[in-house]
């Protein structure tokens, strides 16, 4: 094995010296920050734009000339905070109305009020239309609810007058109690809150680990394919096959230079991905009203709820989860490196190899990608079973379950079996470092992709 | 053992599926010389080096270097050769001197024997500070130096050199047969070379084989060749024998 080490060290410094290689990786880890902090506050801004800016005008088509149609109309015009445009027909207030929200009192409207209002039922229609001449993120289209909430309002107090009931009977009927919703992950003990705004922060966890898995598979085995097609390309691979060391040297030279520098940029691309996560989940608030959010913690502790954790908490795994992981990802990574290395030595160029590497790339990533958006216990047991037995999408799959914490039986022999698959690649591209094979399919393959 | 040649090739033939690369060919290089196979592009010259340096296996046919089969022995073959590709290329991030000690500590144990063949490479490559810098720096005709250097330094006791001199200009291609020549008697290395330039070959090689579409045309001494064919250098005596005459028309 000494005669490996020169062999790794001089193919460890052409990755880590190459900038095409390694500069991708610095800017990955500089660059998802930035685009964090850029689509975070791009995204607070539209939210303070949109969602905290009140609505000072509207546009009223009123459709309707009942009663209660006019006694609303009366209200909206009483509002001093709420500047009102009338309108005979919808097409000239898109066409003429200086505001942006547009509120349509269809015909009939009055006589549906005064029978829910009496009998129940039904409540009546109001349509509203909100004009945008751009977007820059889909929230704009909130404003359409906030301007409905203008009538919406004044049609409570009407109702209240009507009846003469007091502000805070209609606050009961309409919320008669504070839920607290809370998800408890079995396998890890642990209680999350699980009201609409932490949706964010239990979702993405889930989606993000196979990502990131997906990003690293994708690194290393560029990466191997690229060194092993050089080698081609540059003619160096018949002075290396010449050398007096055996073949699967140059293989094993090839996967461990590539595993390590792949594993080190991908760290660098993990840290970027991670602090961009971090930034844009900041930006949707979830973790800041996390620690301040107004959950009745002395309740909960003495309802013996007390560990309450953030969602992003869940992407630390257990202590047997994490080993699982980490043997299923280096597993992953060195099927991989030894895939992108017998790819490499199959194409006589870099070029070919890229053409190569574009179709083997999108079904792993699709599989990775598939494994992110699905619960995998919901999959058939057959279907999870052969998808546990796929290099990287294993590490997909345990990574995600590693997150709830489930421990599936098969994981051990999908373990196994993956690392068998893992070894039998590497046997064969050992033995088809041979020039003869090789120069044939490189024939091949050249003639095939520059058709 | 004593009269053991270099290199013995016994009814070589090479099939690249219906294609037949070499038809058959014949011929021993003697220990020491330098032995050049000379042919038109496509003449089997390429094939028959990557035999000898068990890249490739012969479809028949036997080929042995020093005694060594190279395809039953092909282990103990590479370790008395080093094998130099046409157009051979560099590692761009890696320098010089960390290429050559590289090749220095795959070929020996010892490491006094490493730094040896490390000073050796240093002194044929002769690139100065510059062997300190990367690759992807050097001129063509410095990376060929490095992969002389590369295939002379470790003493192998056949050096194969397939096109030593291609695509270099003419200062550039005649350092490097300076350096074949001078270390090649110096080291007692055998060579075996080819090439399509044959003034290289009758300033370099002892003896000649002319290789034409996959057969052996011709094989002997440069002089005992030209005075045979009654001509003047070997660039006529190669016309001549794959049949054209000197204006280029063909007489085959």
């Amino acid at each position: 094995m000494t005669k490996l080490a020169p062999l790794l060290g001089k193919d460890i410094k052409d990755l880590i010296r190459d900038p095409r290689i390694m500069i991708p990786f610095v800017i990955s880890a500089l660059i998802m920050p930035i685009i964090g902090v850029v689509i975070g506050t791009s995204y607070q801004q539209t939210i303070t734009a949109v969602l905290t800016k009140p609505i000072t005008a509207v546009s009223i088509v009123c459709l309707d000339n009942t009663t209660y149609s006019k006694v609303l109309l009366k209200y909206l015009e009483s509002m001093s905070n709420v500047k009102l445009y009338t309108y005979h027909n919808l097409s000239d207030a898109l066409a003429n109305s200086p505001t942006n929200s547009i509120i349509v009192i269809p015909p009939g409207f009055g006589y549906e009020f005064e029978h829910y209002l009496e009998k129940g039922g039904n409540p009546p229609q109001i349509i509203v239309v909100q004009k945008v001449r751009s977007m820059g993120m889909g929230l704009k289209s909130l404003r359409a609810s906030i301007a409905a909430s203008i009538v919406i309002n004044a049609l409570k107090s009407i109702a209240m007058e009507i009846y003469n009931v007091s502000p805070h009977v209609i606050q009961v009927v309409t919320n008669p109690a504070y839920s607290i919703p809370l998800v408890f992950i079995v396998n890890r003990d642990v209680f999350l809150p699980a009201s609409p705004q932490y949706i964010n922060a239990i979702t993405i966890p889930l989606i993000i680990v196979p990502i990131i898995v997906a990003i690293i598979g994708g690194t290393i085995l560029q990466m191997s394919a690229t060194s092993m097609a050089l080698e081609n390309e540059v003619r160096t691979l018949e002075t290396l096959l010449t050398f007096p060391i055996p073949r699967v040297y140059i293989v094993l030279s090839k996967i461990f230079s590539s595993f390590g520098v792949g594993l080190l940029g991908s760290t660098l691309n993990i840290v970027g991905f991670w602090l961009y996560t971090m930034i844009v989940i900041n930006s949707f608030g979830s973790i800041k009203s996390f620690s301040s959010m107004a959950l009745p913690r002395q309740l909960l502790e003495a309802l013996g709820i007390k560990n309450l954790v953030n969602p992003i908490a869940l992407m630390v795994p257990g202590p047997s989860m994490a080993v699982a992981v980490a043997l299923s990802a280096i597993i992953s990574i060195l099927f991989l490196a030894v895939l992108g290395v017998l790819i490499g030595s199959l194409c006589s160029d870099v070029r070919i190899a890229s053409t190569f590497m574009s179709v083997i790339m999108p079904p792993l990533i699709i599989g990775v990608y598939f494994i992110g958006f699905v619960d995998p216990l919901q999959l058939p047991t057959n279907v999870l079973y052969g998808l546990l037995s796929v290099p990287l999408i294993q590490t997909a799959i345990v990574s995600k379950l590693a997150i709830t914490g489930v421990w599936v039986e098969y994981i051990p022999v999908g373990l196994l079996l993956t690392g068998a698959e893992t070894l039998l690649l590497g046997f064969a591209t050992a033995k088809l470092l041979n020039m003869d094979k090789l120069a044939c399919i490189q024939y091949r393959l050249s003639r095939r992709f520059r058709r | 053992m004593m009269n053991q040649r270099a290199v013995e090739v016994k009814k070589l033939v090479k099939k690249y599926g219906s294609f037949v690369a070499l038809k058959g060919i014949s011929f021993d290089v003697e220990k020491g010389e330098i032995f050049g196979l000379l042919g038109p592009n496509g003449a089997g010259k390429t094939t028959t080096l990557r035999i000898i340096a068990t890249l490739l296996t012969p479809t028949s046919g036997t080929v042995k270097v020093f005694g060594l089969d190279v395809v039953s022995e092909a282990n103990k073959v590479r370790k008395i050769i080093s094998y130099l590709p046409e157009e051979a290329g560099a590692y761009k991030n890696i320098t010089g001197f960390e290429y050559l000690s590289m090749v220095a500590k795959i070929y020996f144990s010892n490491r006094k024997d490493q730094e040896e063949a490390l000073e050796l490479g240093i002194k044929i490559a002769n690139l100065g500070d510059k062997i300190h810098d990367k690759m992807k720096t050097y001129s063509k005709g410095m990376q060929r130096r490095i992969q002389v250097a590369r295939a002379l330094m470790v003493r192998p006791r056949l050096a194969i050199l397939d096109e030593p001199t291609s695509g270099l200009d003419v200062v550039q291609a005649m350092e490097i047969r300076n350096i074949v020549k001078r270390f090649s008697r110096e080291l007692g290395i055998t060579v075996i070379l080819s090439s399509h330039n044959t003034r290289e070959v009758e300033e370099l090689c002892d003896r000649i084989a002319i290789l034409d579409q996959g057969v052996l045309k011709e094989i002997g001494y440069v002089d005992e060749l030209l005075s045979r064919y009654e001509v003047k250098n070997v660039e006529e005596l190669f016309m001549k024998v794959i049949g054209f005459d000197q204006t280029g028309s063909s007489t085959r």
